[in-house]
C-alpha cells in the first residue's frame, strides 16, 4: 500500500495520546474494583494499616500499564497472526498436518507458560507422609506432570482442529469427556492416596490455559472454521479452551493411577521416617540425603527421632550441627543454623542447641525490584516468543504466505511481551502483596485463639531495670516491659517462662488477637466468604485472557453479546466458585462432593443450551484462572488452609472454573428467551387475538 | 429524489454505462440479475439455509444484530414505562438469482419463515448488474414445488435501502435509536472494516480503528430523502471522519415493522395499524411524514449525487488487490465485512475466507473502477468471486468532494 500521507509530529503525538488514554482508562476501570475492595477490606473491616503503601501503589501502576500493553498487543499482533495461520492452513494442507500443528502448539504453549509453579504453591503445605502420591507428583516427578499436561493440551488443540474442520458438534464431545472425568474421579476417590490427587488434577485443567495461549488458540480456531466454511453460526472458533481444560485432567488422573502402583501409602509421620519403612519412603526422594534434609526442613521432632531410630544418635547428630560443617550441609543445607532453630526446632531441640547464637538470624532476603523484573522478563520471553515464532515460521516458511501489516504484528508481539512482563512484575510487587496481606489477616475472622505471628529473641534482657508492674482492680498484679520497635514504644506483658536467666535472653512471641471470639463463628465465616466472593469477582474483571475472549465474542456476535456482559457474568461465576472452594477448605469437605454436582448440573444445562452458546460458555470457564486471579486466590486459600491445618489449597481453582460455565450457560438461556420474544410473543398475541 | 418513482425520470444510469462499455469490449459479460437480501432472526436461519441449499444457489451469510425498543413498566410499581434497546442476533443472506424468479423466491421464503408476521425479518430484492463466472441459476423444479402464500405476502414496491457507514465506535447504536424513535424500521447493525485512511499512514495507523459500524435501514422511498437528511444531521456525518451514507433502490420487499416489543397497552400497536393500512392501500405511498418545510431546512447539508454501489465478493487475499485498484482511480471508502459462503448442492466446496466489500462510487468514476476491478479480478477462472454494480440515487460521502 502506498504511504503517501505524512502526519505532523504534533498531531501524531495527539493521536497517540488519545489512543493511549482510552486504553489506559479502560484498564483502570477493570482493575479499580479489586484494588478499592482490598484496601477497604483491609483498613476498615480488618483494621490493619497498609504496609508498603508506596511499593504497592507502584506495583498497581505496573499492573495497569501491563494490562494495557498486553491486551493491545494481543489485538494488534498475536490474534491477527493466529487467525491468519488458521485461515491459511486448511487451504494449503490437509487436516492431518493441521492436527499435528495443533498438537505442537498446545504442547509448546503449556511448556512456555508453566502454571506448575502455581500448583506447587498450592501444594506447599503438603507433607510426604500425608499424601505421598501428591508429593511425588509435585516434587519428584514435576517434569512428567508438566509433560503429561502438555500432551493433554496438545491432543485437545488437535481434536479442536478436527472439530472445526469437519464441523463436529461440541455437545457430544462434552457428553463424552465430562462424564468420563467424573466417573474416573469418583472411582479414584475410593483410594486413599489417589483421592488426594483429584484436586491437583482438576486444578491442572483450570490453570493450564494461560493468558497468551487462550487468545492465540481462539484466533486460530476462528481462522480454521472461517476457512473451512462449514459452520452455520457465529461462534465458530470456540470450544478448544474447554478441551484444553478437560484433557489435562484426564492426563493427570491417568498419570497418578500409573504412579500409584509404586507409591507408598499414606501413613503417620513417625512410621514414615522410621528405618523400617525406609525402602518405601526412599521411593519419594532422589537419594538418602534428600530424605535427610526433608526430615529437618519439613519434619517435626517426632519425625527426626524416628528417622535416626535411636535417641542418642539423634541428639549427637543435632549437636554436631554446631561445628560439623558437613553434617550441617547434609541436614539443613545453606540455611544458617540459627534460622533453623528459630523456625523449625521444637522447644526440646532449642534447649539442646542453646549454644547457638540466635542474635545472628539472617533476615529473610527481600526481593529487589530489578531481580523481580529480570525473572518476570525471562518468564514473559518464554511465554510470548516461542509461540509467536512457531506461528510466524508456519505462516512464512511452511505456507509461504505474507503478512499484511508486518510492522503492526511485530509491534503487537513486542507490546504483548512488555505487557506480560509489567503485568506479572506488578502483580508480584503490588496486587499479590496487597492480596496476601488481606488474605493473611483473614483467618483472624474465624480464629478463636491468638495467632502466632513471629518469634523474636531479645538479648541483654535485664529484668531488674526493664520490668514495670501493674495492678488490676481485683488486685491481680501483672508485669510488663516496654519494647521499642520502629521508634515506637509498645507495652508488652512479661512471661517469666520465656525468660532465659543464664543468657539474659527473652523470647518474645508476637501474636495477633482474633477478630471474633469463637472458633468458626457464623459471622466470621460469612465475612470470609463475602471477602472471597468479592475478590474472585474483582480479580476476574481484570483478567486479560477473559477480556480477549470478551472482545472476540462481541466481534463474532456483532455486539449482540457485549464484552462487558460476558465479563460480568463470568466474574460472578468465579466469585461463586471461589466461595464454594473456600467452603471446602473451611469445612474440610471432600472435593469430589463439590465437583460432581456442579458438573452434573452443567451437563443438564448444556443439553438445553444451543450449540453456539455452549462452546462460548465452556470456554469462558477455562480462561478465568489467569495471572491476576491465581496468585490472589492461592494466597487466600493457603493462609486459611494453614490456619485450619488443612494440607492443600487445591480445588479452589477447579471450582472457580466450573461455576462461570454455569452462569454463562444460564445467561445464554436467559438471553435466548429474550431474543425469542420478538418472534414468539407476536404469535401468542395472534392466538389470543 | 422527491419524485414518486425516480426510475422513470432518471436519464443517466451509471450501471447502464458500465453495461454498455463492457458489452462493447466483449471480454466480460454482465448478467442482469436480482440480488435477494434476507435479514432474519438467527433462530430461524436453519430453515432458510435448508431452503437455499435445495434451491442450489451460492449464498453469502453475514452476521448482524437487529435493534428494537423493549417497552416495560417501571420497576417497583412506579407509573409509566421505560423503553430500552434490545439486540437480537440476525443473519443476512445475500444471493443472486435470475430476475424473473425473484418474486417467487421471495414468496417461498416468506412462506417458510412467515416473514409477514411482524418481528421475524425483512426480505427484499434489488435488480442489478453482476459480473461472475457464470449467470446465476436456480433449481426450478424445487422452486415450483415449494409452497407460496401469496395472500399473506403483500410485497411492497417503492422501498429504499439506506446504508450508513459510521466510523466512531458506538455510533451505530445511536443512529439505530434515532431510526427507532422516528419509527422508520427495525435497524440492522453489522460490523465491517475500512482501511483506506489507515493504509496511507505508517505505524501511527494503530491509533485509528479500522472498525466501522454499518446501519442498514429499509424505508419507503418517498420518505428516504428527508430521513437521510435527518440522519446526516443527527449522526453529524457532515463532520470529517464520521462516516457516510448512501441509498440504493429496492425492487420489491417485505419489511419488518415490529419496532417495539414487550408491554403493549392497546389492542394493536401503531406498527400493526400502519401495516394494516399498507395492506389496504397496497403500498406505502400514503405515509409521507416529513413536510417540505422541514426538508428545506435540512436541505443545505445534503449533496445528492448520482452514485453507484459496487460490491465485491472475493477471497480475503484478493480483496486487497481489488481495493488498491479502486484507490488508484480515487474511489476510497470501501467497507469490508466477513461473509460465510454456502454453496448449494454443487460438488465443489469453497475453502477460503470470503469477504464482501462495498463501495459507493461517484457516477463519473464508475466505469473506470469497474474496468480496473475486472482487470485484476479472477472472475474468468472458476471462482465464486462476484462484482455487483447497482445505481445509488443518493449518497452523502463527504470525503469524495
Amino acid at each position: 500500500m502506498s504511504k503517501n500521507k505524512r502526519i505532523p509530529f504534533g498531531e501524531a503525538i495527539n493521536m497517540l495520546f488519545g489512543y493511549a488514554k482510552v486504553r489506559v482508562v479502560e484498564q483502570i476501570r477493570s482493575i479499580a474494583f479489586i484494588i478499592i475492595y482490598l484496601i477497604v477490606f483491609q483498613t476498615l473491616v480488618l483494621g490493619v494499616p497498609l504496609a508498603n503503601a508506596l511499593s504497592t501503589a507502584g506495583g498497581l501502576a505496573l499492573v495497569i500499564f501491563g494490562l494495557t500493553f498486553f491486551l493491545e498487543g494481543l489485538i494488534l499482533g498475536l490474534m491477527p497472526l493466529g487467525e491468519r495461520v488458521g485461515v491459511k492452513l486448511p487451504t494449503r494442507v490437509g487436516i492431518v498436518v493441521i492436527a499435528v500443528f495443533g498438537l505442537l502448539l498446545g504442547f509448546g504453549a503449556t511448556l512456555a507458560e508453566p502454571a506448575i509453579s502455581a500448583l506447587r504453591v498450592a501444594g506447599s503445605n503438603v507433607t510426604a507422609w500425608d499424601s505421598p502420591l501428591l508429593y511425588l507428583l509435585l516434587n519428584r516427578h514435576t517434569d512428567i506432570l508438566v509433560l503429561s499436561v502438555g500432551i493433554g493440551v496438545g491432543f485437545a488443540v488437535a481434536l479442536g482442529m478436527f472439530r472445526f474442520y469437519y464441523n463436529w458438534s461440541i455437545k457430544p464431545i462434552i457428553f463424552t469427556i465430562i462424564p468420563l472425568l467424573l466417573i474416573l474421579s469418583v472411582v479414584v476417590s475410593f483410594n486413599d492416596n489417589l483421592s488426594k490427587v483429584i484436586g491437583l488434577a482438576w486444578d491442572c485443567g483450570a490453570v493450564t490455559t494461560g493468558a497468551v495461549t487462550v487468545p492465540l488458540v481462539l484466533a486460530l480456531g476462528i481462522g480454521v472454521s472461517r476457512a473451512s466454511n462449514k459452520g452455520t453460526g457465529s461462534s465458530g472458533g470456540f470450544g478448544i479452551i474447554l478441551l484444553a481444560s478437560a484433557f489435562p485432567i484426564l492426563a493427570v488422573l491417568l498419570l497418578s493411577i500409573s504412579l500409584n502402583f509404586n507409591a507408598p501409602a499414606p501413613t503417620v509421620e513417625k512410621d514414615f521416617f522410621a528405618p523400617a519403612s525406609r525402602e518405601k519412603t526412599l521411593l519419594l526422594f532422589e537419594n538418602e540425603d534428600e530424605l535427610a534434609s526433608y526430615t529437618f526442613s519439613h519434619g517435626s521432632e517426632e519425625g527426626r527421632r524416628a528417622y535416626f531410630g535411636n535417641d542418642q544418635v539423634y541428639e549427637e547428630t543435632l549437636l554436631s550441627l554446631i561445628d560439623d560443617h558437613d553434617a550441617k550441609n547434609k541436614f539443613i543445607g545453606n540455611l544458617p543454623l540459627s534460622n533453623w532453630v528459630v523456625q523449625n526446632a521444637s522447644d526440646y531441640e532449642r534447649n539442646l542447641l542453646s549454644e547457638v547464637d540466635l542474635t545472628k538470624i539472617a533476615p529473610v532476603a527481600t526481593v529487589s525490584f530489578s531481580s523481580v523484573l529480570g525473572q518476570e522478563f525471562i518468564g514473559g520471553l518464554r511465554a510470548v516468543i516461542p509461540l509467536s515464532l512457531l506461528l510466524l515460521l508456519v505462516l512464512l516458511v511452511m505456507l509461504k504466505e505474507k503478512l499484511r501489516y508486518k510492522d503492526e504484528v511485530a509491534l503487537g508481539i513486542i507490546f504483548t511481551l512488555i505487557g506480560m512482563v509489567l503485568l506479572t512484575t506488578g502483580i508480584r510487587l503490588g496486587l499479590a502483596s496487597l492480596g496476601g496481606e488481606v488474605g493473611g489477616e483473614l483467618p483472624r475472622a474465624f480464629a478463636s485463639e491468638e495467632k502466632f505471628v513471629d518469634r523474636v529473641i531479645i538479648n541483654n534482657f535485664d529484668t531488674t531495670t526493664l520490668l514495670i508492674k501493674g495492678i488490676e482492680s481485683d488486685g491481680t498484679q501483672k508485669t510488663y516491659f516496654n519494647l521499642i520497635e520502629n521508634e515506637a514504644m509498645q507495652r508488652i506483658e512479661f512471661n517469666a517462662d520465656r525468660y532465659d536467666d543464664e543468657n539474659h535472653r527473652y523470647e518474645h512471641i508476637i501474636t495477633q488477637a482474633p477478630l471474633f471470639r469463637s472458633k468458626l463463628s457464623v459471622l466470621g465465616i460469612i465475612l470470609v466468604l463475602v471477602f472471597a466472593f468479592g475478590m474472585g469477582y474483582g480479580a476476574t474483571l481484570a483478567e486479560p485472557a477473559l477480556n480477549a475472549l470478551g472482545i472476540t465474542v462481541e466481534g463474532l456476535t456483532v455486539g449482540t453479546i457485549k464484552r462487558s456482559q460476558i465479563v460480568q457474568v463470568v466474574s460472578f461465576g468465579v466469585g461463586t466458585g471461589i466461595v464454594l472452594g473456600l467452603s471446602r477448605i473451611l469445612f474440610d469437605i471432600p472435593l469430589i462432593y463439590l465437583i460432581v454436582p456442579p458438573y452434573l448440573l452443567l451437563l443438564a444445562l448444556t443439553s438445553w443450551s444451543e450449540e453456539e452458546f455452549t462452546a462460548i460458555a465452556w470456554d469462558s470457564g477455562g480462561v478465568t484462572t489467569g495471572p491476576v486471579t491465581v496468585p490472589l486466590v492461592l494466597a487466600m486459600g493457603l493462609s486459611i488452609g494453614s490456619e485450619l491445618s488443612i494440607a492443600d489449597g487445591f480445588g479452589v481453582l477447579a471450582l472457580a472454573s466450573a461455576f462461570p460455565i454455569i452462569t454463562v450457560l444460564l445467561y445464554g438461556l436467559y438471553s435466548r428467551a429474550k431474543q425469542k420474544r420478538s418472534i414468539q410473543s407476536k404469535q401468542k398475541e395472534e392466538v389470543n387475538g | 429524489m422527491d419524485n414518486e418513482n425516480p426510475k422513470k425520470k432518471k436519464v443517466f444510469s451509471p450501471s447502464r454505462t458500465v453495461w454498455r462499455t463492457q458489452m462493447g469490449k466483449g471480454i466480460y459479460t454482465p448478467h442482469r440479475i436480482s440480488r435477494i437480501t434476507c435479514i432474519i432472526n438467527h433462530l430461524l436461519s436453519d430453515k432458510i439455509i435448508d431452503f437455499l441449499k435445495n434451491l442450489n444457489v451460492v449464498v453469502y451469510i453475514e452476521s448482524g444484530r437487529s435493534v428494537r425498543q423493549f417497552v416495560k413498566q417501571r420497576p417497583f410499581g412506579l407509573p409509566g414505562e421505560i423503553a430500552n434497546l434490545q439486540n437480537a442476533p440476525v443473519d443476512i443472506f445475500r444471493f443472486s438469482i435470475p430476475r424473473e424468479n425473484s418474486k417467487q423466491v421471495i414468496e417461498s421464503i416468506n412462506a417458510i419463515a412467515e416473514l409477514h408476521k411482524m418481528g421475524r425479518g425483512t426480505i427484499f430484492s434489488q435488480d442489478l448488474m453482476e459480473f461472475s463466472n457464470e449467470p446465476p441459476t436456480i433449481n426450478l423444479s424445487f422452486l415450483s414445488k415449494s409452497t407460496v402464500n401469496i395472500q399473506e405476502a403483500n410485497l411492497q414496491t417503492n422501498l429504499a435501502y439506506v446504508i450508513c457507514v459510521l466510523s466512531i465506535p458506538g455510533s451505530g447504536e445511536n443512529l439505530a435509536k434515532i431510526a427507532l424513535d422516528l419509527g422508520i424500521c427495525v435497524p440492522l447493525i453489522t460490523i465491517g472494516s475500512g482501511n483506506d485512511i489507515r493504509d496511507q499512514l505508517g505505524l501511527i495507523r494503530i491509533t485509528i480503528s479500522a472498525e466501522k459500524e454499518i446501519v442498514h435501514l429499509v424505508m419507503p422511498e418517498q420518505d428516504s430523502s428527508s430521513i437521510v437528511r435527518l440522519l446526516i444531521e443527527q449522526a453529524r456525518l457532515d463532520r470529517p471522519g464520521r462516516g457516510f451514507i448512501y441509498q440504493t433502490p429496492i425492487t420489491m420487499g417485505l419489511i419488518d415493522t415490529r419496532l417495539k416489543i414487550g408491554r403493549q397497552k392497546d389492542a394493536a400497536s401503531v406498527e400493526q395499524i400502519i401495516a394494516a393500512i399498507d395492506q389496504l392501500k397496497s403500498g406505502t405511498n400514503w405515509r409521507k411524514r416529513l413536510d417540505s418545510d422541514h426538508e428545506n431546512k435540512l436541505g443545505k447539508n445534503l449533496h445528492p449525487q448520482d452514485n453507484c454501489e459496487i460490491s465485491i465478493i472475493s477471497d480475503e487475499d484478493r480483496i486487497d488487490r481489488l481495493r488498491e485498484a479502486c484507490m488508484k482511480v480515487g474511489a476510497t471508502g470501501a467497507t469490508t465485512s466477513r461473509v460465510l459462503p454456502k454453496v448449494g448442492k454443487r460438488e465443489k466446496q469453497i475453502t477460503s475466507a470470503m469477504i464482501r466489500s462495498a463501495i459507493s462510487v461517484p457516477a463519473n468514476l464508475t466505469d473506470n473502477v469497474v474496468d480496473l476491478l475486472l482487470e485484476v479480478s479472477t472472475i474468468k477462472n472458476d471462482t465464486t468471486d462476484r462484482i455487483q454494480v447497482l445505481d445509488s440515487p443518493a449518497a452523502y460521502v463527504p470525503h469524495l468532494e
